[in-house]
Parts: structure tokens; sequence; C-alpha cells
């Protein structure tokens, strides 16, 4: 298997390709070519969406030196698709922070994955991974199959689940308190006894979304996500216990 | 052993080896809340799912510090295929 590594959106991101694929002198070069334009289409959303960069755009208009409607195009897609899924979640899903300002953060790392995959594919890879900080997208599937862990929030080092992914549930993103603490905004009636919510979906964005959901909006936003949506869902609580639906436990056979 | 845990009834087996529980088979669970819902898992159930073919985590995201701790990162670095 083929690793490449880069450090992007505060985090690292791999992706992984069989060797067999990339055997060839000219398969060889194409995928360098994709992973190239794999790190250039994260290292460009994190320009223009970073709050952490002063020049981005999103920080000027967190300072409204610029005006969403002045915004440009790539902008205003995120919002709209942000406040589509905060729809699509009861309003638990949201694009602003508790002080207004507009974070897109929960959406722009998935856009990224799914990006770096439409990337890879149009270089004629079929059989791929990209893990984005623990976001996974996979494609096709290697011989032993894409089994893929869920880390223990408790200690990173343990995992409390693996699973295979599938065609049908060929993403996984897990969202919590582990690594960069508090960094999901609960609304104040949250009950918070959710550490780390893990989905399954058939895309990134979904599993990454209602990922976010599930933590920001506790047991409710939970039933909502396994009823509305064809999700395998894993949920690790704050005393350590887990709770499953049907669908991840078929994943994880 | 079946239990109402708020998610509707759950009824497992569980099976006891040298005194230690070695597997618990949901045997049915729920009829009130719909199956789609989530309910209770054991940990002993995960861990006998857990293989050695794994070379990718999710969990909350890391920051560029903690993947270089991380065993995902001694993943990549040995180019483990899962």
């Amino acid at each position: 298997m083929s690793v490449h590594t880069f450090a992007t959106m505060g985090t690292v991101v791999s992706v992984r390709v069989p060797d067999a694929d990339s055997a060839s002198p000219d398969r060889s070069m194409a995928l360098e070519s994709a992973i190239a334009a794999v790190t250039s289409a994260f290292h460009a959303l994190d320009e223009r969406f970073s709050l952490y960069r002063e020049a981005s755009e999103a920080s000027q208009i967190a300072r409204a030196d610029l005006a969403l409607a002045d915004a440009s195009d790539e902008m205003r897609a995120a919002y709209a698709e942000s406040l589509e899924w905060r729809n699509r979640t009861n309003y638990t899903f949201t694009p602003h922070r508790p002080d207004g300002v507009l974070d897109l953060s929960g959406t722009i790392k998935a856009l990224g994955i799914q990006r770096a995959a439409d990337e890879l594919t149009a270089a004629g890879f079929i059989t791929f991974l990209i893990n984005a900080g623990g976001d996974i997208l996979s494609s096709g599937a290697p011989t032993d199959g894409w089994r893929v862990g869920v880390a223990d929030p408790e200690n990173g080092d343990n995992l409390v689940a693996a699973v295979e992914l599938s065609e049908a549930f060929c993403a996984m993103a897990s969202s919590g308190t582990a690594e960069r603490g508090e960094h999901i905004w609960r609304r104040p009636d949250t009950d918070t006894s959710f550490r780390q919510a893990t989905v399954v979906a058939a895309d990134i964005m979904t599993a990454d979304v209602l990922a976010t959901t599930i933590i920001a909006g506790g047991q409710e936003a939970l039933d909502q996500a396994t009823t509305n949506f064809d999700v395998a869902v894993l949920v690790v609580k704050a005393d350590g216990s887990l709770l499953a639906n049907e669908k991840f436990q078929d994943l994880m056979k | 052993v079946a239990d109402d845990a708020g998610y509707g009834d759950v009824q497992v087996d569980v099976v006891f080896a040298n005194g230690k529980i070695t597997d618990v088979v949901f045997v049915s669970a729920n009829a009130t809340k719909g199956r789609s819902q989530a309910f209770p898992l054991l940990r002993q159930e995960t861990l006998s799912a857990q293989s050695s073919n794994i070379s990718n985590i999710s969990g909350a995201t890391y920051t560029t510090d903690a993947y270089m701790r991380s065993i995902q990162s001694a993943f990549d670095a040995a180019g483990f295929s899962g």
C-alpha cells in the first residue's frame, strides 16, 4: 500500500492507494500529480475558510470587513450548504458560533475530502482511502477490505470498535470532545453525556455533519439521525458505555 | 437477560466461560421505538470484532501534534494496508 501524508487544516491527511495501482511508471506519475492536486485542494479551502488565518476570506467576514453578499461564490455555496444541513438537522447543526461569527469549518474538511476523492477518481484511481484527521472516505476495496477502527476517546491507543467500510457505507466521521477539547458548540439544554459520535454513511459530508450534530444535540439528535438518514452510528458516552444502531452492528461483522 | 434501558426491551444472551463474559448476543431489541434507534452495546461485543487488519482510525479530529503521537502516524509510516 502506498501512503502519502501531508499537513493541512491543523491536522494530517493520509491517502492510501494499493501498490499495484501505481506500479507502472505512468500510473506512478499519475498518482504523484493526483496527490499534488489533492494537497492543493485542501490548502486552497484552508486559505479561504480558516478562521486561524487573518487574511482568509472567512476572517474578513468575521471582522465585518467583507459582507457575505459580496463574498466569493465558493464561500456562499458553502454557506448555503451549511444552512441546508441546519434545516435537515432541525437547527442542531449550525454554521454560526454562539458569538454570531460564521464558522464553516464543520463542512469544509468534508468538502476537501470529497474534492480529494474526485481528483483521485479523475486520475483513474478506483481503490483508495483518504483519512483527514480521522474523517475517512474510501473507494473500492483492497483484497482485505478497508477495515477501520474507532478510537477510544479516553485513550487514543485503544479502539472501541472496528468496522469494514463498504460501497454503501464508504465514509466515516467522528466528532467529540477528545482531541480538540470542547470545540463543538452545544446548545445550553443539550445533555453532555455523549463523549464521541461516529457516523458511517454513503458520503463524507453526511457522516461529518451528523457526527457533529449528535455531539451538539445529544440523544434527541441521535434518534433523529438514525431515523431520518441511512447511517450507521456508534456513540461513546462519558461513562464509557456505548450506543449503536443495528446498521453499525452489521458493519462490525 | 432482559432489560429496559429506556430504549424499549433489549434482550441479550450473555455467554460465560471460566466466569468471564466472552460474548454478548442480541436476541431481540425493542418493539416500541423502531429498530432504527441506537441501543446499548457492550464493549465485549465490539472487542471480539476487532481484527489486526486495521490501518485507519476514526476519532475526534486530532491536531497535527496529536497525529505525531498517534498510532495512525505509525500505520501511515509503515504503509499498512488494512
